[in-house]
């Protein structure tokens, strides 16, 4: 296996007396020796905790927390999202956990820290900090999933190999210390943790602390930021923005990944923007792995030292940067020159608008729901908007559909929501207790339109 | 709805848009929270009714605009703040 068990700087990007920036604000940034400093310092502050879950909206206020926790030897949690339900089922199993959030959270029971940006001292006056030092075996960020189980699933990473990833992926992309990250993922997220974190702490590149929504947002955020820029970005809010995109700021690349990137629309986007569109094919188990032009074609290449091998129809990868094989839930056709397409997923997962889901966890969480006796998740038919919503049938005799979103709502992403919610007397499983597809798609169908 | 037609017109978009099908305009209670109680839409709706916003009637919404909760607190607030910046 590779040399990834030296210990790593918490910084490899960084250059002494460079005054290089690393986090971008509307008319400021913060420098890399400003944010060691802070980062030093927080990691003093903290109180004695065994674990953080850092829940910060800010992208320099997350790489601040983050930097700390991992000076401070606490692993950092990521929770999969912002439900209180679903950060206090982490919570739960990992005692002791410290939220550190950037705005205080209501309803969350689990203690919070505040962190907030430092004001900043005048740059030059600043010494020169050494540069942290993290184990290179430790276990340093859990990114969890909702895995298939009901309770949220840890993916343990070690710095070393975010590190290692993030220097292979800034290298596939051209990214260095000239550029600044823009990105409209969050930093919990393996996606937005790779690209809008990873990178400017490995190589040296700036990243600007927003997350532009509207595409007005992007449009603003990216012109007060220096060229060359990096869009970091989903195809949903590409398909949103493309028809804003007139006369925007120049961007050097546009990445994409949580789903798949039609070629139309990055044609469009290439058009528009003048710019080259790839798309990053990963997920939390491996992180980013490989990569295409999407106008290039159907093959992937997979990231620098990549290797992956099938056994029938399930694949795995092994790479310099991975502690060992990882599964994949995706069905890949490798191919004799170094390349792969992408056939489809592997049925429990489901993704809506990018995020992702296992069709199991979702039901477990319906029925753990009071009231319900029965009931399942409907992906429904056809080739349609990527974001097609799910559809839910259940059994639940004293339940109204209102008090049934509610609760669905308390467990599950909005994401997830049913658009379409069926109440019915029995669910149509057959001899072997299976609810066949037809079955629930001819309910979803008739049914639904009479019970939204 | 009552005599608004801009409030049902911008109803009907928001049903079009985000693919609420079969829900019609008259259902929809026009000062209920469109995001989560309510009509129960999440942040990519948002997107989606931000683009077909700006589309239909020239307006463009932006998180710097301190207004902007209030603009998508209901369909009415969506419908007001449309009315006072269209562009006809």
């Amino acid at each position: 296996m590779p040399d990834t068990i030296s210990p790593v700087p918490l910084m490899p990007g960084f250059r002494p007396a460079a005054a290089r920036p690393l986090v971008r604000r509307p008319d400021q940034f913060l420098s890399q020796e400003a944010l060691l400093a802070q980062a030093v310092q927080l990691a003093e502050t903290l109180p004695q905790v065994p674990y953080v879950i850092n829940l910060c909206e800010d992208r320099g206020l997350f790489i601040l927390a983050l930097c700390a926790a991992l000076v401070r030897g606490v692993q950092t949690l990521l929770p999969p999202s912002r439900l209180v339900h679903t950060i206090e089922e982490i919570a739960a199993t990992y005692p002791g956990a410290l939220c550190l959030c950037d705005a205080p959270m209501a309803g969350l029971a689990p203690r919070q820290w505040l962190v907030e940006a430092a004001p900043a001292p005048p740059e030059p006056a600043m010494p020169v900090p050494a540069v942290p030092v993290i184990d290179g075996v430790w276990d340093a960020v859990l990114v969890f999933t909702s895995g298939s189980t009901g309770r949220p699933q840890a993916h343990p990473k070690r710095w070393s190999d975010i590190m290692a990833c993030a220097a292979v992926a800034a290298r596939r992309f051209g990214i260095g210390p000239e550029t600044t990250v823009v990105a409209t993922v969050p930093p919990q997220h393996m996606y937005g943790l790779e690209l809008s974190v990873a990178i400017p702490l490995a190589v040296g590149a700036a990243v600007d602390a927003g997350r532009p929504f509207f595409p007005e947002d992007l449009r603003l955020t990216l012109a007060r930021v220096p060229a060359p820029r990096v869009l970091v970005t989903t195809p949903i809010h590409l398909a949103t923005c493309v028809d804003a995109m007139r006369q925007w700021p120049e961007v050097a690349l546009v990445i994409s990944a949580t789903a798949p990137l039609s070629g139309d629309l990055a044609r469009l986007v290439e058009e528009r923007l003048g710019t080259r569109v790839c798309e990053i094919y990963g997920c939390t188990e491996a992180g980013s792995i490989a990569s295409r032009r999407t106008l290039d074609g159907p093959d992937w290449q997979w990231y620098d030292s990549v290797a992956a091998a099938t056994q029938g129809e399930q694949c795995a990868v092994t790479a310099d940067f991975l502690p060992g094989p990882v599964p994949l839930s995706d069905v890949l056709k490798l191919q004799e020159n170094g390349t792969f397409q992408l056939l489809g997923r592997s049925t429990d997962m489901v993704k809506v608008a990018g995020k992702r889901a296992s069709l199991a966890d979702l039901n477990l969480r319906l029925n753990s729901i009071p009231g319900v006796l029965d009931g399942v998740f409907v992906v429904p038919a056809g080739e349609g908007p990527e974001h097609r919503r799910l559809a839910v049938i259940a059994v639940a005799p004293g339940l109204d559909r209102a008090a049934l979103l509610a609760a669905l709502r308390a467990r599950i992403e909005p994401t997830f929501l049913p658009r379409t919610l069926v109440l019915v007397e029995r669910l149509p499983r057959n001899e072997t207790g299976k609810c066949p597809r037809e079955l629930l798609l001819e309910l979803v169908r008739t049914r639904g339109a009479a019970t939204r | 709805m009552g005599d608004d037609s801009l409030l049902s017109e911008v109803g009907r978009l928001v049903i079009e848009t985000l693919h609420l099908e079969d829900l019609k305009v008259e259902d929809i209670d026009p000062d209920a929270p469109l995001f989560g109680e309510g009509l129960g839409l999440d942040s990519i709706d948002a997107l989606e009714l931000a683009l077909a916003v700006s589309q239909h009637y020239g307006v463009t919404l932006s998180s710097e605009d301190p207004a902007i909760r209030a603009v998508f607190a209901s369909l009415r607030s969506l419908t007001e703040h449309i009315r006072a910046n269209r562009v006809s």
